[in-house]
């Protein structure tokens, strides 16, 4: 290997390092999503005959902490509210349930869990690139989720399936600069800025 | 054009009501993300972008629906969108939409003007054990109606 080369190389990846740092500042990727809530148990809401037959919806979120840094994240947007889940772990497959923190915002409520909220991840699927593995390069993931406590309700369990893709997706073609261009959804972020 | 908009939401919310008041209809309900979209610059979508949505599917020939046609709707932050679509389409299979709208943003429904087209990928095999989910993986081309864009969902829902 000629000195050349390896000149090269390290010019290639300062300009790629370049390229990312841009890109982080001008918009920090996630994934975004929606999916389904439903198999609640009866310990959800003990009077409701119902409660096991509901399904519902919203808009997802997904941090990855093995991407991003500590903790994962998933949060639930609903019409009413907005559920959170912290785990200072990655939310990787598992048989076992593992505690982690819950936070919940909804109309006249607002609380941290009471009971710390148990998660198992049934299934962590990359759907895009096909049959690739968890990682930066990764587009579009599948994630389903038992939540034991949901709501803070000790018995409360639900299942979460959802399909989450990064935001802003990673385009090769697509110059960096780009990102700081007009783009219709940038008023759905609602964080404020970064310290 | 303001008036027309207005009609149309008031005829799809008297619509949507008589629905929930009938019950016996299958539909799943569930969210996802579109994104990956393609040649849609000139419309103000980047290749880069993406949005969370939430969805509602109500498959043909199931109780209570349509027996020959599909219908999605999917809900963006600022606006919705309804198909229709032949039932019986095939993974792969690009399937024609043949009625549309659009509420919000001064929206309207209608028979696209372009060829709209739904081309449904297979789900992975995991989500075809649960007869009550519905995974749907497509791609829309002359999205929106919009010559020459293309956008790509995963949207997983659950039956109600």
């Amino acid at each position: 290997m000629t000195g050349k080369t390896i000149l090269s190389r390290l010019a290639a990846c300062a300009c790629a390092a370049l390229m990312l740092g841009t890109a982080t500042t001008a918009a920090a990727q996630t994934f975004l999503g929606g999916g389904a809530i439903y198999n609640y148990t009866q310990e959800c809401s003990p009077s409701n005959p119902s409660i096991t037959s509901r399904v519902s919806y919203g808009r997802f979120h997904y941090r990855p902490g093995e991407e991003f840094g500590n903790p994962s994240e998933v949060s639930l947007t609903f019409t009413d509210g907005t559920v959170l889940f912290r785990r200072w772990a990655h939310l990787e497959r598992s048989n076992s349930f593992y505690s982690a923190i819950g936070r919940q915002i909804f109309s006249a409520s607002h609380s941290l869990y009471p009971t710390n909220p148990r998660i198992r991840v049934l299934r962590r699927d990359v759907l895009y690139p096909v049959n690739g593995t968890f990682g930066p390069d990764t587009a579009l993931v599948f994630l389903r989720l038992r939540i034991q406590n949901y709501w803070g309700i000790p018995g409360c369990a639900v299942t979460v399936s959802g399909s989450f893709g990064r935001i802003p997706a990673l385009v090769a073609s697509a110059p960096a600069a780009s990102l700081d261009g007009l783009s219709l959804d940038d008023g759905g972020s609602g964080a404020p800025p970064a310290p | 054009m303001t008036r027309s908009y207005f009609s149309f939401a008031t005829a799809v919310f008297l619509a949507a009501g008589s629905f929930t008041q009938a019950g016996a209809v299958t539909e799943f309900h569930g969210g996802g993300v579109v994104g990956n979209y393609s040649g849609c610059e000139a419309y103000g979508y980047l290749p880069t972008d993406g949005s969370a949505l939430v969805g509602r599917y109500r498959p043909g020939g199931l109780p209570g629906n349509s027996p020959t046609n599909d219908t999605i709707s999917l809900s963006y932050n600022t606006y919705a969108f309804h198909l229709t679509i032949p039932s019986g389409w095939s993974y792969g299979t690009p399937v024609q939409v043949t009625w549309f709208a659009v509420v919000g943003g001064g929206g309207d429904a209608w028979v696209p003007n372009n060829v709209m087209t739904v081309t449904f990928q297979p789900p992975p095999a995991f989500t075809e054990a649960d007869s009550a989910d519905r995974f749907l993986n497509f791609q829309i081309d002359n999205m929106d109606d919009l010559a020459g864009c293309s956008a790509v969902f995963s949207v997983f829902l659950h039956q109600i």
